[in-house]
């Protein structure tokens, strides 16, 4: 498909392919969430051996997060992944979290929104994704902060789920418990905010090619379902908002990537994209298991999956500050009335 | 806007940028006022100041901005084109009274007319001499161009035409017309699926228009009606027969730039909508969540068209950009003005003073664009055509009736 979604340089084309073969390689996620360790190791294996670990061009690490979004990779693996992103942002050393290839020691990226820095411990809303598997969690603190934790001694407030449709869980992380920290700036939030993004979009396209397939095959009253009107142009305007997510996206990743460029001009591009993520995105994902009727509701069939990837990287990107669409429009209507003001002191000057 | 307008933009582009934009604004403060007037729009629909405008843009340079050099254009990339038709919108200019001819006609003659068709007709459209508009649209040809019924039969040194067509902007006050006709394919054989395009003059016996009346209650179209019309075989833009692929010219020449020209509408229309939530004291309550769609999808097309520019340049062709760019506008003008409508239908009864200190103009002028944006679903392609083209030449799906 000639879309912007797909539409690559040559290197970063390459690189997608690279993924979309390891992710076969490695297999889906699970349906139950029961995956042994070594899998998640093997898993692990397979996309370090095409070095997405060591990849630093912010560009192709969100066109890795989009492949992995759309393929659907373990859970546990593209978070893992997310967090040593997030730790070369902040310029804390991998080795703390790093895997030694015979032990899996994921890292949960998890938010204290209201975080409250007690006594002795560090309290707040944590979101629940792919904890089951982790050891250690990334943690934003009020101050600028950003804090890596060890689990162990951790106290939470219900059980593990696997995705972020279970909702948040408050978690108490001993004080002691923290074994590094970085001052985060406004371009590693942005940095991310995009990859987040890029994770649920390329969950939504995932989402929205199995509804294109199907349409293109199933029959019903003698036709393909695809060519009635009532499926045909739904899936357009799917496409529609996926593509101008994207193109959004690709504006943001030019300001964040721009050398110089304030960090108040990175944070807005980023929101802006955030913005639609967060609502097209999701509504792409239902549309898409809808448009497969019945046995887009059947637990063996992945469109749900697609679904609840997409709540997790929202829950992701809403931790980094992103997606708030009151904000965006406080930002936009502050804008009108600084410049109108601005107007009318020169006139009256 | 809280980024500047110039992200994206080479070196070159910038320099131009800062050109037009220095040109701009004291060019529409004189041949149209002061743009932050209430009836500043109202005053840029107005034929004379577009014609104005138009004299204006031609004597500096501005009208032909991609046209070869040598019909009098700058010979400029579509890029730049682009750029002027955002900040022409941006500085809130009128349309160029020749707008049709600026961008559809003209780009046509250049690509398929015959060089008495360049000499006749290009210097008038560029400086608005001529005013050119377009007979593509029929009463039982709407979306359906390929089932379009006016004819032109062969005759003695040329054509004879006959049939109607609906919907044709500046019909009223045009000098020439670009046609597109059913004529009998190369055998000589009526009724085969065979078009032609034409240039026809306006004041060719037979020639008959009449304004129709719109819900904006404005007369903007007309019906063009043909009765016998003869036209000389020099009239025929292209080949005979060709006529499918000059109109898809056409169009595409259309696609290609005005995306720029729409985005930017939509930006100025957002940032009225702000003006009218903080005149109503609105901001801060749940209107602002909707702002805030309507602002990050506003930026968003725009990144869409530099991207389908881009693919443009390197193709040659205008990608599907064009049709979700069309379908962003319509989505963006009518939810806009919706929201708009909405805020001040409840406004005159709510405590606010600000409401009721709110101009009668802007009033209007929401009423008017509110209106307006009712067409912006069928003008330039009605939305279920562009979803036709996403859903079969981007998803491809399968076509009605296809036993895929």
């Amino acid at each position: 498909m000639l879309t912007i979604t797909r539409r690559r340089p040559a290197e970063l084309a390459d690189l997608a392919d690279a993924v979309t073969r390891a992710c076969a390689e490695a297999g889906r996620c699970e349906l139950d969430g029961g995956t042994a360790t070594a899998q998640l190791t093997d898993r692990t294996r397979a996309l370090r051996a095409i070095g997405l670990e060591d990849v630093d061009d912010l560009g192709a690490q969100v066109t890795v997060a989009f492949e992995l979004g759309r393929q659907l990779i373990c859970r546990a693996v593209t978070l893992r992944l997310q967090a040593l992103w997030r730790l070369a942002d902040l310029g804390l050393p991998a080795e703390l979290v790093s895997s030694d290839g015979s032990q899996w020691r994921p890292v949960v990226l998890g938010g204290t929104g209201q975080g409250v820095v007690a006594v002795g411990t560090l309290a707040g809303q944590v979101l629940v994704i792919g904890d089951a598997y982790a050891d250690h969690a990334l943690l934003d603190d009020d101050g600028g902060q950003a804090l890596l934790a060890r689990l162990s001694g951790a106290s939470f407030d219900k059980p593990a789920g696997l995705d972020a449709c279970a909702g948040p869980r408050r978690v108490t992380i001993p004080a002691a418990a923290i074994v590094a920290s970085g001052q985060r700036s406004a371009h590693d939030q942005a940095r991310l905010g995009l990859r987040a993004g890029f994770e649920a979009l390329g969950a939504a396209a995932g989402a929205l090619d199995a509804a294109v397939d199907y349409a293109r095959v199933r029959r019903q009253f003698g036709q393909p379902i695809g060519s009635y009107q009532g499926i045909s142009h739904a899936l357009a305007r799917l496409h529609l908002e996926l593509e101008v997510a994207a193109a959004s996206g690709h504006h943001a990743l030019s300001v964040v990537a721009r050398a110089g460029e304030p960090g108040a001009e990175a944070l807005a591009a980023t929101d802006d994209f955030c913005v639609l993520v967060r609502r097209s995105a999701p509504v792409i994902a239902e549309q898409a298991l809808h448009a497969h009727g019945a046995i887009g509701f059947c637990w063996e069939h992945p469109a749900h999956l697609w679904l609840r990837r997409v709540w997790d990287c929202i829950a992701l990107l809403s931790w980094a500050g992103f997606g708030d669409a009151t904000k965006a429009g406080e930002r936009h209507i502050a804008a009108v009335a600084t410049r109108r003001d601005l107007l009318s002191n020169r006139e009256e000057h | 806007m809280s980024e500047p307008l110039t992200a994206g933009d080479t070196a070159e582009h910038a320099e131009f940028r800062a050109e037009a934009r220095s040109w701009l604004g004291p060019a529409v403060a004189r041949v149209c006022g002061d743009p932050s007037d209430p009836e500043h729009d109202e005053r840029c629909e107005d034929y004379d100041v577009r014609r104005r405008w138009q004299t204006e843009l031609a004597a500096a340079g501005w009208a032909g901005i991609a046209w070869p050099a040598r019909f009098g254009g700058r010979g400029l990339d579509m890029g730049r084109q682009a750029i002027f038709h955002e900040e022409a919108a941006r500085a809130r200019a009128p349309k160029p009274i020749n707008s049709i001819g600026l961008y559809m006609a003209g780009p046509t003659i250049i690509a398929h007319g015959s060089d008495q068709q360049c000499a006749e007709y290009l210097p008038g459209i560029l400086s608005g001499d001529q005013i050119w508009c377009q007979g593509f649209s029929e009463p039982e040809a709407g979306s359906d161009l390929g089932g379009i019924k006016t004819s032109a039969r062969p005759a003695q040194d040329g054509y004879v035409i006959n049939g109607r067509k609906v919907w044709t902007s500046y019909g009223e006050i045009a000098s020439h017309c670009i046609l597109l006709a059913r004529t009998p394919d190369a055998n000589g054989r009526p009724g085969r699926p065979a078009m032609t395009m034409f240039a026809v003059p306006m004041s060719s016996p037979g020639m008959h228009v009449s304004p129709i009346r719109q819900a904006t209650g404005q007369s903007g179209f007309n019906e063009v009606v043909f009765d016998d019309v003869a036209v000389p075989a020099a009239a025929v833009v292209g080949q005979p027969g060709s006529g499918w692929t000059v109109a898809m010219t056409t169009l595409a020449h259309e696609r290609a730039t005005m995306g720029f020209a729409l985005q930017a509408g939509c930006a100025v229309l957002l940032d009225q909508l702000c003006e009218l939530v903080l005149r109503l004291g609105l901001a801060g309550t749940t209107v602002t969540e909707q702002v805030g769609v309507f602002a990050a999808r506003t930026r968003a097309m725009r990144a869409l068209g530099q991207l389908g520019l881009a693919a443009y340049e390197e193709s040659g062709s205008p990608g599907p950009e064009g049709s979700m760019m069309k379908l962003m506008w319509e989505d963006l003008q009518q939810g806009m003005t919706t929201l708009a409508t909405g805020l001040l239908a409840s406004a005159p009864a709510g405590p606010t003073p600000a409401s009721a200190a709110l101009p009668g103009p802007q009033r209007d002028f929401w009423r008017y664009a509110y209106l307006r944006s009712r067409a912006n679903s069928i003008e330039a392609g009605t939305t279920q055509m562009h979803l036709n083209a996403i859903a079969h030449r981007i998803l491809l799906l399968p076509r009605p009736g296809s036993e895929a």
